[in-house]
C-alpha cells in the first residue's frame, strides 16, 4: 500500500476563542491580575512600617524595666518585710487589662500570639490554654500552679513544671515572622541566665549580660 | 609489652562477659587454712576458763586471766561497760611473742565508759550497768548478756572460742612429716595442718612468717529469730544458715561480675551482726580488720534438736548463733543490747559514727559512665538533660580522663581545658566528680610516683622493696595510707595549689581501694606485705580502703574548709561511713541485680552506711528499656542515685531510648527531686541520732514476724514505704503492709500519687503501670517536698515547700523538716532551721527545734492533707495574731490548701474550717 501525503494546512481556520488552551491561559492571567489588585488594595489597609515599628516599641516598653516588674509582682510567698509573713502581699491581678486600645501590654513570658487568651473571659475567669480548667483571673501569675496540664496560668513564674517562658527578646522580623524564643518556666528566676537578654531572671539578682546580638 | 598484658586482661574480661564471676579465683573456707582450722572447733569445742584469783574490778571494767585448759596458754580478758547499753569484750594473749594488731581508726572516738556494779556468787560474776547486765561464768568460760533481765546475747555459749597464740617457728615445723618428734602438744596440733606456716593459692605464695594466729568466737542470740548484717554480700537481708556451705566471708575484694545469692566476699567488710526477735534486738560488732569468715546458725536449721524439742514438749530451740573467725588480731567485740532495732542501730553508730550531713547535690541524681570521651561529650550530655527538661546534678569522670591513669593529671587531648568545662557545669548548679584511685603508676616522670619512691611511701614487700602490682596504669605501687605522713602527703595533693586543674566544687570518687591488684592473689594484695608500724597486710587488709578515705577526706576538707566533702568509695570497713558514700560495685544489667540493690543497701544501712546506692542500669551488660526504667524508679528511692555503665556497654543516656522510656525516666527523676527535702532532713537526723535513713520493715514493726525477712521493700525513715517494681513485665506487685502488733493492727498507708488509703495489714496485690513507683506514706507522718522542677538541686535552694500530711487513725500526724544552705559547715554554728510540724484536731502547728537562725527565702506553697473525713470549706492561717483565709480544693482523695505563703522561720497555726 502506498502512503499518500495530505497537506492539511488549509482545511479550516480555528478562531482564537475556540482554542481551549489559550482561553485557559487568559483566564489564569485575569485571575492573577485581580489577585494582585486585591493584594495591592489590602496592603494599602495595613499599618505603615513606621506604625509597626512604633507598636513594636510600645510592646517592648510595656514589658517594662526589671525594677518596675518586681514592684508589681510578689516574687515568692513572702514579701520583703522583716516579719517574713508573705501572705496578703499576694498579687491580686498582675495583668492590668488593656484600657488603652492602642497600647499593647502583654504579660511577661507570654507571646503576642496568646495575647487575647490572657484576658478575663466573660465570667471574669482565665481559661488554661489547653482548655482543661478555668481559674479565677486573680490566680493568673500568682506564683502557684493551677493549670498543671500546660502551666499556662504561670507564664512569668516557675510555679509549673510544664510551661514556657517567652523571652523578651524575640528574634523576629518586624512583620512578626520567625520562631518563638522561649525557655522552660523551670528556668525562670533560677539564678542562671537563659534568655539572651536575661529577661528570665527578673526577681533574682543575677547580672545577665545581653548576648542577643 | 605492658599494653599487650593489659589488652589480654581486657580480652579476658570480655570473654568472661555475661558468664559472671569465676568463683575459683577466690578462696573457699576449705582453701583458707585458718578458716579450716577454726571451723574444726565447731565439732570438738574448746576448753577455756577464767583463772580464779586473777579478777580485777575497776570502776568501769573487769579484767581477769583466761586459760586454755588444753595447752595452758594464758590470755587476758577484759569486759568494759560503755554508755548506751553496750559492753566491750577484749581477749588478747597475756604475753604474746610480738604484739597482736588492734584495729585503729574504725571507732569514731574512744568509747565512753560507765560505772558498773559487780557481784560475785558461786562461780558467777554479775556486772551490771543501768538496764544491762553481764553474767560471766568462769568455767567453762561464757558470758550471758541481759537487757532488763531478758537474756539477749551469749558469748562462747557453744565453746567455740579459738585463739591461736603466736609461737616460734622451728625447723621441724617447716617439714610437716617430722612432726611426731615434737613434744609440745600445741605445736603438734598445728602441725597437722598444712598451711599454718605457709600457704599457696593458685600461683600465689603466702609466706606466713608468723604462723597461725587466728581468733574465733561464737555469739548466740537467745531472744532472736533472724540474724542480719555483716555486709557486703550480694545476698538476702536475713542471713542464711551456713551449715553445709561456706561461711559468709568478709574480705575486701574486687570481684569481677559478682553473682547474687552468694556468700562470697565483696568490696566492703563491716563485721557487725544483729539478732532480732519480736521482743528484743541485740548486736555484735566484731572489730577485726583481717580476713574474717562468719558461720551462721539459724534457729530452724537443726532438725534433730527441733524434733527432740517437739517430742519433749519443750518450745525452746537452739538460738540463732554466729561464729566469727578472723585470721589474726585479737578478740575485740562490742555487744550491743538494744532493746529495740533502732536502739541497736544507734548503739552501733554511736561507736563508729555516721555520715555527716552531705551537700544536697550528692543526694540528687548523678550521671556517670566509664567514660565520657572528652570535654564536648560532658558538655553535650549536660545540655541534653536541659533540652529534655530533666534534672541532673552531677557528671562523673572515670579513669579515662587522666593522663595515662596518672591520677591528679588530665588527658591533655581529650580534656584540654578542664576548668572551662567545670565552669560550664557549676554555672548551672551542677558538679563534677572525678576518680582518684590508690594505685600509682610506676613512671619516673610522674611526680606522685617519684615522690613516693624517694620518700619510701609505698607498701613494702617482705624484703623491704616497694611492692609492685598490676592495675589500670599497668605496673603500679600502692601508697601506705596507714602512715600518717603518707596520708598527709596524699591529702595535700588535693590542695588547689597542687591540683590546679579542678575547682573546690569538684568532688572525688575513690575506686579500686580494696586494694585491687590484677595480678595479686584473689585480685588483691598479698597478705605478707608490710605496712607502717611493721604490721602485715594480713592484719589490716580490710582497713586499707578506710585509710585511703581518711586521706581523701582530710584533703578535701583542707582544700575548702567551708564545704562538706563528698566522696564515693567502693572498699569500706566499719567507720568508713564517716567519710564516704558507697555503692554496690560492679553489678550486672539484670533483674536479679536490681532486686539485690535494695537487699544490699538495707544491710549496709543498718551497718552504718545509709548513704548507699547501686549503679542504675547495671554496670556490665546492656539493660533493655524496661529494666532501665524500673532501675531508675528503684534508684530514685535509694539514698545514692547514680547511673553508671561499663566502657564496653552501649550508651544509655535516657534520650537514646524511645520517647516513652525517656518520659518514664523523667518522671522518676522528678519524683526523686520532689522528695529531696525528706532525704536531706533524714540525713541531718542520721548525723544527729544515728538512725538509718533507709530501714528494713523490722526496724519499726519489730513484732511482725512475717516482715522480718522482707527485703524487697524498704522504709525511708518511718515515713515512706517503698516497694519498687523489680520484675519484668508485671502488671501487679505484692506489697506487704506490716503490723504494729501481733493482732494484725497496722498503720494507714497512703499511696503518694493518688492518696488512696491502705488500711489492712498483710500482703496486698497492687496493680502497677509502667510509670508507677509503688510508694506509700505512713498515716501519722508529714513529709516535706519541693515540687517545682529545676535543672539541678542547687537551683532549688529557695523554692517553696509542699507539706504532705497523712493522718493516722486518730486524725493526727507529725514530721520534721530541716533546711540550711545545703553546702557549708555553717549549720554547725546554728545556721539552720529545724522544725517539727504537728497536725491534730484539724489544726497544723509548727515547733522549732533550736532557734531558726538560717535566713531562707523559701516558703510553703501548698499543704496537702490526706485522710480527712470531711472536706473543709476553707482554712484559716494565723501568724503573729493576724489571720488570713485560705482557699481549699479537693483533688483525688486529698485536700489541697492553696498558698499559705509562710516563710520557713515563722510560727504559725493553720486551722481547717467546716
Amino acid at each position: 500500500m502506498r502512503k499518500t501525503w495530505v497537506k492539511r494546512e488549509n482545511i479550516y481556520y480555528k478562531p482564537f476563542y475556540k482554542d481551549k488552551s489559550k482561553m485557559f491561559l487568559l483566564l489564569i492571567f485575569l485571575v492573577g491580575i485581580s489577585f494582585i489588585a486585591y493584594q495591592a488594595f489590602s496592603l494599602n489597609q495595613l499599618p505603615s512600617v513606621q506604625q509597626l515599628r512604633r507598636k513594636h516599641k510600645q510592646m517592648m516598653q510595656s514589658l517594662g524595666s526589671k525594677q518596675r516588674d518586681v514592684d508589681d509582682f510578689d516574687g515568692g510567698g513572702g514579701g520583703g518585710d522583716g516579719a517574713g509573713v508573705g501572705f496578703g502581699a499576694g498579687v491580686e491581678a498582675v495583668v492590668t487589662a488593656t484600657q488603652d486600645a492602642d497600647a499593647i501590654k502583654i504579660i511577661r513570658g507570654t507571646r503576642l500570639f496568646d495575647y487575647d487568651a490572657y484576658k478575663p473571659n466573660f465570667e471574669g475567669n482565665f481559661k488554661c490554654l489547653d482548655g482543661s480548667k478555668e481559674i479565677p483571673f486573680k490566680h493568673l501569675n500568682d506564683n502557684y500552679c493551677d493549670c498543671e496540664g500546660d502551666g499556662s496560668d504561670e507564664p512569668s513564674t516557675n510555679a509549673c513544671a510544664k510551661g514556657r517562658f517567652y523571652c523578651k527578646y524575640q528574634k523576629r522580623h518586624f512583620t512578626g515572622r520567625g520562631l518563638d524564643v522561649w525557655v522552660w518556666t523551670s528556668r525562670v528566676n533560677d539564678n542562671v541566665c537563659d534568655c539572651c537578654d536575661g529577661s528570665d531572671e527578673w526577681t533574682t539578682h543575677v547580672k545577665c549580660p545581653n548576648s542577643c546580638a | 609489652m605492658r599494653c599487650a598484658v593489659f589488652f589480654c586482661l581486657l580480652i579476658g574480661g570480655w570473654i568472661n562477659y555475661g558468664s559472671g564471676v569465676d568463683p575459683t579465683n577466690f578462696k573457699t573456707c576449705e582453701q583458707s587454712s585458718f578458716c579450716r582450722r577454726s571451723r574444726k572447733v565447731q565439732s570438738s569445742g574448746s576448753k577455756y576458763s577464767l583463772i580464779s584469783g586473777t579478777l580485777n574490778t575497776y570502776s568501769d571494767s573487769v579484767t581477769a586471766d583466761l586459760l586454755n585448759k588444753e595447752n595452758h596458754h594464758q590470755f587476758t580478758f577484759k569486759l568494759e561497760a560503755l554508755v548506751g547499753g553496750t559492753f566491750r569484750l577484749q581477749i588478747d594473749e597475756k604475753t604474746p611473742l610480738r604484739p597482736r594488731y588492734r584495729v585503729e581508726h574504725a571507732l569514731k572516738a574512744q568509747p565512753k565508759t560507765v560505772t558498773i556494779r559487780v557481784q560475785e556468787s558461786d562461780g558467777e560474776l554479775t556486772v551490771t550497768s543501768g538496764h544491762s547486765k553481764a553474767v560471766i561464768h568462769g568455767d567453762p568460760f561464757r558470758i550471758d548478756f541481759y537487757e532488763n533481765d531478758v537474756h539477749v546475747v551469749s558469748v562462747n555459749a557453744k565453746n567455740w572460742l579459738y585463739f591461736e597464740h603466736l609461737r616460734q617457728k622451728t625447723q621441724e615445723q617447716a617439714l610437716p612429716d617430722s612432726g611426731e618428734q615434737q613434744q609440745n602438744v600445741e605445736v603438734l596440733e598445728t602441725l597437722d595442718e598444712p598451711g599454718s606456716w605457709e600457704e599457696n593459692f593458685k600461683s600465689h605464695h603466702d609466706s606466713k612468717p608468723y604462723g597461725p594466729e587466728a581468733v574465733a568466737l561464737d555469739f548466740s542470740f537467745p531472744a532472736a529469730e533472724v540474724l542480719f548484717g555483716i555486709p557486703e554480700h550480694a545476698d538476702s537481708f536475713a542471713l542464711k544458715s551456713t551449715s553445709g556451705t561456706d561461711p559468709y566471708r568478709l574480705y575486701n575484694l574486687d570481684v569481677f561480675e559478682y553473682i547474687v545469692d552468694s556468700k562470697m566476699a565483696l568490696y566492703g567488710s563491716v563485721p557487725v551482726l544483729y539478732g532480732h526477735g519480736p521482743q528484743r534486738t541485740a548486736g555484735v560488732y566484731w572489730q577485726n580488720a583481717a580476713e574474717t569468715w562468719v558461720d551462721i546458725y539459724t534457729a530452724e536449721t537443726n532438725v534433730v534438736s527441733s524434733l527432740v524439742n517437739f517430742v519433749s514438749g519443750s518450745r525452746k530451740s537452739t538460738p540463732p548463733a554466729a561464729h566469727f573467725i578472723s585470721e589474726s588480731g585479737i578478740v575485740d567485740a562490742f555487744i550491743m543490747l538494744g532493746p529495740q532495732p533502732m536502739d541497736v542501730f544507734q548503739q552501733y553508730t554511736a561507736l563508729t559514727g555516721t555520715h555527716d550531713l552531705p551537700q544536697l547535690f550528692s543526694l540528687a541524681y548523678h550521671q556517670s559512665r566509664w567514660n565520657y570521651n572528652d570535654e564536648r561529650d560532658v558538655t553535650t550530655v549536660s545540655a541534653k538533660y536541659d533540652e529534655f527538661n530533666m534534672p541532673m546534678d552531677t557528671m562523673w569522670l572515670d579513669i579515662e580522663y587522666t593522663d595515662g591513669k596518672r591520677y591528679f593529671t588530665w588527658d591533655k587531648f581529650k580534656f584540654p581545658e578542664p576548668l572551662t568545662m567545670i565552669k560550664n557545669l557549676t554555672e548551672l548548679g551542677r558538679h563534677l566528680v572525678v576518680i582518684i584511685d590508690p594505685h600509682i603508676k610506676r613512671d619516673n616522670s610522674y611526680f606522685f610516683h617519684s615522690d613516693c619512691t624517694e620518700k619510701g611511701y609505698y607498701v613494702k614487700t617482705r624484703e623491704g622493696n616497694d611492692y609492685e602490682g598490676w592495675c589500670w596504669p599497668g605496673s603500679a605501687s600502692y601508697p601506705d595510707f596507714f602512715n600518717p605522713v603518707v596520708r598527709d602527703y596524699y591529702a595535700s595533693q588535693y590542695h588547689l595549689s597542687k591540683f590546679k586543674t579542678v575547682t573546690e566544687d569538684v568532688m572525688i570518687w575513690n575506686d579500686m581501694n580494696e586494694p585491687s591488684v590484677f595480678n595479686g592473689p584473689e585480685i588483691t594484695a598479698p597478705k605478707d606485705l608490710i605496712h607502717y608500724g611493721n604490721w602485715e597486710h594480713r592484719d589490716v587488709h580490710n582497713l586499707y580502703g578506710h585509710m585511703h578515705l581518711m586521706g581523701t577526706f582530710d584533703g578535701l576538707q583542707k582544700r575548702d574548709p567551708n564545704q562538706r566533702p563528698f566522696i564515693l568509695t567502693r572498699a569500706h570497713f566499719a567507720g568508713s561511713q564517716r567519710y564516704a558514700a558507697i555503692w554496690t560495685g560492679d553489678n550486672l544489667a539484670d533483674w536479679s541485680h536490681l532486686q539485690h540493690s535494695i537487699k544490699m543497701c538495707l544491710t549496709e544501712a543498718v551497718a552504718g552506711f545509709s548513704f548507699c546506692g547501686a549503679d542504675v542500669g547495671g554496670f556490665f551488660g546492656n539493660p533493655d528499656s524496661e529494666l532501665l526504667e524500673r532501675w531508675y524508679q528503684t534508684g530514685a528511692f535509694l539514698p545514692f542515685f547514680r547511673a553508671h555503665a561499663h566502657i564496653d556497654t552501649k550508651r544509655r543516656e535516657p534520650w537514646l531510648f524511645p520517647e516513652r522510656t525517656r518520659l518514664i525516666i523523667r518522671s522518676a527523676l522528678l519524683k526523686r527531686y520532689s522528695y529531696l527535702p525528706l532525704w536531706y532532713t533524714s540525713f541531718y537526723e542520721l548525723e544527729q541520732t544515728g538512725a538509718p535513713v533507709i530501714r528494713p520493715l523490722l526496724a519499726h514493726y519489730p513484732q511482725d514476724k512475717e516482715a522480718f525477712a522482707i527485703d524487697s521493700q524498704l522504709l525511708v525513715q518511718q515515713r515512706l514505704l517503698v516497694r519498687p517494681v523489680m520484675q519484668q513485665g508485671v502488671s501487679k506487685v505484692d506489697v506487704y503492709f506490716p503490723a504494729i502488733d501481733d493482732k494484725k493492727n497496722g498503720d494507714y498507708w497512703y499511696d503518694v500519687d493518688t492518696y488512696q488509703r491502705q488500711e489492712r495489714t498483710g500482703s496486698e496485690s497492687i496493680p502497677v503501670t509502667e510509670y508507677k513507683i509503688p510508694v506509700w506514706q505512713r498515716g501519722g507522718s508529714i513529709v516535706p517536698k519541693k515540687e517545682r522542677l529545676r535543672r539541678s538541686s542547687a537551683l532549688m535552694l529557695n523554692d517553696p515547700y509542699t507539706l504532705v500530711i497523712c493522718l493516722d487513725r486518730q486524725g493526727k500526724a507529725d514530721g520534721t523538716l530541716y533546711l540550711d544552705d545545703e553546702k557549708s559547715y555553717a549549720y554547725r554554728d546554728g545556721q539552720y532551721i529545724y522544725v517539727n510540724y504537728e497536725f491534730a484536731n484539724n489544726q497544723l502547728t509548727n515547733r522549732f527545734i533550736g532557734k531558726p537562725k538560717y535566713k531562707s527565702d523559701a516558703w510553703i506553697e501548698r499543704i496537702v492533707i490526706a485522710g480527712l473525713n470531711r472536706v473543709p470549706s476553707s482554712a484559716t492561717i494565723t501568724v503573729n495574731g493576724v489571720a488570713q483565709q485560705l482557699e481549699v480544693e479537693q483533688r483525688d482523695a486529698a485536700v489541697y490548701i492553696r498558698k499559705p505563703s509562710i516563710k520557713m522561720d515563722v510560727d504559725f497555726a493553720l486551722k481547717l474550717n467546716y
